[in-house]
């Protein structure tokens, strides 16, 4: 296999058919840029109008394309309108594979479909408080969150853990937590699979990794990650909000972070161990970051075990990481804070699925292996994953959009499940690399400039701020316009930006 | 004098730190491939400190490496995997140094010996946290004169 060159990806020029609003297919007999590409589906893409020729012009769609060759993969290979280039995988790539194939391979697990912030994703918090009631001590809010929740490069967990409680929590997740005080009951209730993937196996997750999550739980981390003051500025879906508990001018809090160094470790470990796996099972590799095994393998059992390990890691660090803006909201204003909901971007599940398309299994449903890589979980109105009190509504799905302008929160449609293995989009997807963003925004300028529109940014350097600068990113709102028209997902609110602590 | 405490010539092109979309792109440049490696760790060190040099950052102690690999991509990978290990968990920055590669294709070694200072954000400053090394258009080959190793890695 020839390795792809670093170059700046140019358009894709490949087969790409509109086969319904909103969606865009690259055909099963496509045969790749190098024309020895096989595909088991076709790709999909979720995109309008507006969004497609962005996402034609990084390439992305041929990991689309590519992914579809993967052994045991049905329906679809799927991605979100936030697609772009990732490793192996595109960000916002959805694939499934059946373990149990009436006929051709088992489908695989791939670490490289999941990602290396192995259960990245976003919780938001709701609060008491009216934007009126924040704005005159912004500043101090900000300030007092900056100094509780640790961020940026370097940073460690204020949380002192033993080996035991790091074993514990990564087999229970938010229900350790629970048992430490660290959330509520109710919180943990509207966390997606309510904090705790089951099937954890932590003697799969390595010393080098445990060493990593020891020293960084209950850290936000840098780049991308942050924890977001926002407020409600428009409200679509009255059942939902209602639902929800959201309303217009109240205050709410996103926070965006990972499974921190443990993750990245357990799929560092995993990546290099799955090129002998593949190697192993004589599966071909257009690209050696799509290594995987066979669902049946004991290679997948391990790899899938510490993924879960993992996972539970991040629902646990998302938890320290609320306690902690808990604390602060209730120090500066006395505000009661509680969990809207906290969902998964990069996760492989087992969840039960219709096969969609005419291929392998078409119109079976089955227990099937879903990859989500740079994509949200969002389950319709009435699915028993949803909890009890959003079940007439659907699942919240939580989308950041950047610090300047705004980001989303919906609720997942039926028509998810139909489409996309119940799947949405993540987020905005970047337009900017982060030197590029750095030459345009040099010194304060951005901090400066958003201050200049009323939002305060602390950030542990101003080259960290000017990497995620706002228009560094897409706009979110296409991106959410694309997962409406497609039928995957619907508005609740739209969430402005007061302030944002980054590492 | 033993290689870790050699000073560094300062040279331009040994290496940059490039754009890509959402992550960054080291690339590292030498008369021999283990010059380049070697180059390869300060590029890393530059990223998670912000700093133009980290040659320039004063040297509390020696840094040895010892790892193996069963090529040369999965060296590269294996090398800074490991400079990220110590940095994570013994907080050591790799600066500069000397490395020493042996054995066959299929079973590479890679020895390293060079400064390393004792990490701390106030001091060396704080860039962006590094989540691990992708294989992704992994390149190390010859280029006119010079050995060219290019490595994306995660943000």
């Amino acid at each position: 296999m020839t390795p792809s060159r670093l170059r700046r990806p140019v358009s894709w020029d490949g087969p790409l058919t509109r086969v319904a609003d909103g969606i865009h297919e690259i055909p099963k007999d496509y045969r790749g840029q190098n024309g020895d590409l096989t595909m088991n589906v076709p790709g999909r893409i979720i995109a309008d109008d507006h969004l497609l020729p962005h996402i034609a012009d990084d390439k992305a769609p041929e990991q689309v394309a590519n992914v579809a060759s993967l052994p045991g993969i049905v329906g679809h290979s799927l991605a979100m309108p936030d697609i772009h280039w990732g490793y192996g995988f595109p960000i916002g790539g959805v694939a499934a594979f059946d373990p149990d194939p009436e006929e051709g391979p088992t489908g695989v697990v791939s670490p490289g479909g999941v990602g290396f912030d192995i259960n990245c994703g976003v919780r938001l918090l709701r609060t008491d408080l009216h934007v009126d009631d924040v704005r005159p001590k912004l500043r101090t809010t900000i300030d007092v969150l900056f100094d509780a929740v640790p961020a940026g490069m370097g940073s460690k967990g204020r949380t002192g853990i033993g080996d035991r409680d790091l074993v514990d929590l990564m087999h229970d997740g938010a229900k350790w937590a629970e048992q430490q005080g660290i959330l509520t009951r109710d919180d943990r209730l509207h966390l997606e699979e309510e904090g705790r993937i089951e099937g954890a196996d932590p003697s799969q997750v390595s010393e080098r990794a445990m060493t990593r999550g020891r020293r960084t739980l209950g850290s936000l981390g840098s780049g991308n990650h942050f924890a977001e003051v926002q407020y409600v500025d428009s409200t679509w879906d009255e059942a939902a909000c209602k639902a929800y508990g959201v309303r217009d001018g109240q205050v709410v809090v996103m926070i965006h972070s990972g499974s921190r160094g443990l993750g990245h470790q357990v799929c560092q470990d995993f990546l290099q161990s799955m090129q002998s796996s593949s190697k192993k099972y004589d599966i071909p590799l257009v690209d050696r970051q799509l290594a995987c095994a066979p669902l049946d393998s004991p290679e997948a059992g391990s790899y899938l075990g510490a993924m879960a390990a993992a996972c539970n890691f991040a629902f646990v660090n998302r938890s320290v990481l609320a306690a902690s803006v808990r604390d602060a909201l209730q120090r500066v204003h006395g505000a009661q804070v509680e969990t809207v909901y906290d969902v998964c971007h990069n996760i492989a599940k087992w969840e039960e699925h219709t096969i969609p398309g005419d291929g392998p299994g078409a119109g079976s449903t089955k227990r099937l292996c879903v990859h989500r890589k740079g994509a949200t979980r969002a389950y319709g109105p009435g699915h028993p994953g949803v909890p009890g009190d959003y079940r007439d509504v659907g699942q919240p799905v939580i989308v950041p959009g950047d610090m300047g302008r705004m980001s989303y929160l919906l609720a997942g449609d039926a028509g998810a499940m139909e489409t996309s293995f119940g799947s949405s989009c993540h987020g905005a997807g970047r337009r900017m690399s982060r030197t590029a963003a750095k030459k345009q925004w040099q010194g304060r300028t951005l901090v400066d400039e958003l201050a200049g529109q009323g939002i305060v940014v602390r950030a542990t350097s101003d080259q960290v701020a000017a990497e995620e600068a706002p228009l560094a990113y897409k706009d979110v709102a296409q991106v959410v316009d694309s997962v409406e028209l497609a039928g995957l997902a619907h508005k609740v609110a739209r969430l402005r930006p007061l302030g944002v602590v980054k590492g | 004098m033993s290689p870790a405490r050699r000073k560094p010539k300062h040279d331009p092109g040994a290496w940059s730190i490039k754009s890509h979309t959402a992550d960054v792109v080291l690339e590292a440049r030498g008369r021999s491939k283990e010059t380049a490696l070697a180059r390869l760790g300060t590029a890393l060190s530059a990223v998670v400190t912000g700093a133009d040099d980290p040659r320039r950052f004063v040297a509390d102690e020696e840094m040895a490496v010892s790892i193996e690999a069963p090529d040369e991509e999965a060296l590269v990978v294996a090398w800074l995997s490991e400079l990220l290990w110590r940095l994570e968990s013994e907080d050591l920055l790799w600066l500069a140094g000397g490395v020493d590669l042996s054995g066959p294709p299929d079973a590479l070694h890679l020895t390293a010996l060079g400064n390393a200072a004792r990490y701390d954000p106030k001091k060396h400053g704080q860039g962006t946290e590094v989540k691990a090394i992708t294989y992704h258009g992994l390149r190390f080959e010859r280029e006119g004169d010079a050995w060219v190793v290019d490595v994306l890695i995660d943000i």
